[in-house]
């Protein structure tokens, strides 16, 4: 497990460092929740009606575009196979990876959120389940991306391939994410069910997910 | 000192659907060097990585004695590849100090502040060794070439495996620094290291035996011949 921390840690210390994945998402992210409002117009009812289905997407996507970097500098540098030949399982690695993708990007985007509610006038109570359901949706997110990652890593112009894996995964995420959201805003109905989905179905991408990417891993580092 | 013994046997492996090594047949011993040549494309680096475990193997067997048995093959090498396996937007002191933690196995056992002393003192000497102190502190996205490559090799002391494979080690370095590399790989073989090097560049190890792969003979079926020992 000691060997699992130093490689979170690089892999934050190298994102931190770059900058340019967490700048990027975070940056698409925002320009996205503040476009729709002015494509919309300023009706605030409309506006926090669709609030948490814009918010989600907007974050789908943002994760989205950072994903390749999951593996592809490690993979670009020859830092991989090494990483390969150390005693830490290649599944542990790919873990490790998409942990640090959640942190690094995943993480702040759900922060930036607050502010980005207030341009669709959230009420505070919708806002944290908002909040909340971010928190865990994208970690399945991050786990299941790291295996769209992993395939497309010898593609030359892997985005949207990237995008065509991933998302279809994402969905079911996407889905009980939003109506989490919208049964708490409005009542009555009993948001409980659809949240503990949304969990369950972070829960199972965190045990496929590793697994996963590094069957693919495996096969590009032939 | 353990007698490790790297024994390669009738070894046979495909890329794609072409076979590219067929029956290769190596053996080294500690404090034994083995230099593979040929000419370009006849899988030098495919044997490397075939015994890294990067390549699944169709047939035939790589094995190492005196070592335990527990542990993979891959845990107990230093792979040089044509990639410098290097972070540029880290410093050269914090990609090694990364890689002495991460891959020396010392480092893990111990698990207390000792052992950080310890992989700390190596990543300097290491450092030292290959005329980096100077450089430390930059990012490696600033380094020259040669810089880079000896950045890469001061990996193979900062953690110790005993089996080195080295893929034209010598890319992009000055004759100084290529008699640094060869004063450290028979530093190694004296203290009862192995390696396996692929290179055109006649590197002057102490106790070093050839091997030379070969294109397919056309008068035989196989497609490929190879593993034609020189001593």
């Amino acid at each position: 497990m000691r060997s699992f921390s130093i490689l979170l840690l690089r892999d934050i210390r190298v994102a931190f460092r770059e900058g340019e994945a967490i700048g990027t998402a975070i940056g698409f992210y925002l320009i996205v929740v503040a476009l729709v409002p002015i494509a919309v117009g300023p009706d605030p009812k409309l506006l926090s009606k669709i609030a948490p289905g814009i918010l989600w997407v907007a974050l789908l996507l943002s994760a989205l575009l950072s994903l390749k970097r999951i593996f592809k500098t490690d993979f670009e540098d020859g830092t991989l196979e090494i990483i390969a030949t150390s005693s830490l399982p290649l599944e542990l690695t790919t873990a490790a990876k998409s942990l640090a993708h959640w942190l690094t990007t995943s993480l702040p985007l759900v922060l930036f959120t607050p502010l980005a509610g207030t341009i669709y006038d959230l009420d505070t109570i919708t806002c944290l389940v908002l909040i909340l359901t971010m928190l865990v949706g994208t970690l399945a997110i991050s786990f299941l991306g790291s295996i769209a990652a992993a395939l497309t890593l010898q593609t030359r112009q892997g985005g949207v391939l990237v995008a065509i894996i991933v998302l279809p995964l994402y969905l079911p995420t996407l889905i009980y994410g939003t109506v989490t959201v919208s049964i708490t805003s409005m009542p009555p109905g009993d948001p409980w069910p659809s949240f503990l989905l949304l969990c369950s179905l972070s829960l199972a991408s965190l045990a496929i997910g590793p697994w996963a990417s590094a069957a693919a891993l495996r096969h590009q580092l032939q | 000192m353990i007698e490790i013994l790297l024994k390669i046997t009738d070894l046979v492996v495909k890329r794609s659907d072409c076979i590219v090594l067929n029956n290769v047949n190596v053996e080294i011993t500690s404090g034994e060097a083995v230099i593979v040549t040929g000419p370009n494309g006849v899988g030098k680096t495919t044997l490397l990585r075939a015994i890294a475990g990067y390549i699944p193997i169709v047939s035939g067997s790589i094995l190492m004695k005196g070592i335990d048995p527990q542990v993979e093959i891959s845990e107990r090498l230093h792979y040089i590849g044509h990639h410098n396996a290097l972070m540029h937007a880290l410093s050269v002191r914090e990609n090694l100090k990364f890689w002495a933690e991460f891959l020396d196995e010392e480092y893990h056992k111990c698990g207390n502040k000792n052992s950080r002393t310890i992989s700390t003192d190596s990543v300097e000497t290491a450092l030292e060794f290959f005329r980096l102190d100077k450089l430390a502190e930059q990012p490696v996205a600033y380094l020259s070439a040669g810089q880079k490559r000896r950045a890469a090799l001061a990996r193979l002391m900062v953690a110790y495996r005993p089996l080195w494979l080295l893929d034209e080690p010598t890319v992009a370095l000055d004759n100084e620094s290529v008699k640094t590399l060869t004063s450290l790989a028979n530093t190694h073989l004296r203290n009862g290291g192995l390696i396996l090097a692929a290179t055109h560049f006649p590197l002057l190890f102490e106790m070093s035996n050839e091997i030379e792969l070969l294109w397919p003979d056309k008068d035989t079926d196989d497609a490929f011949t190879s593993g034609e020992e020189i001593k």
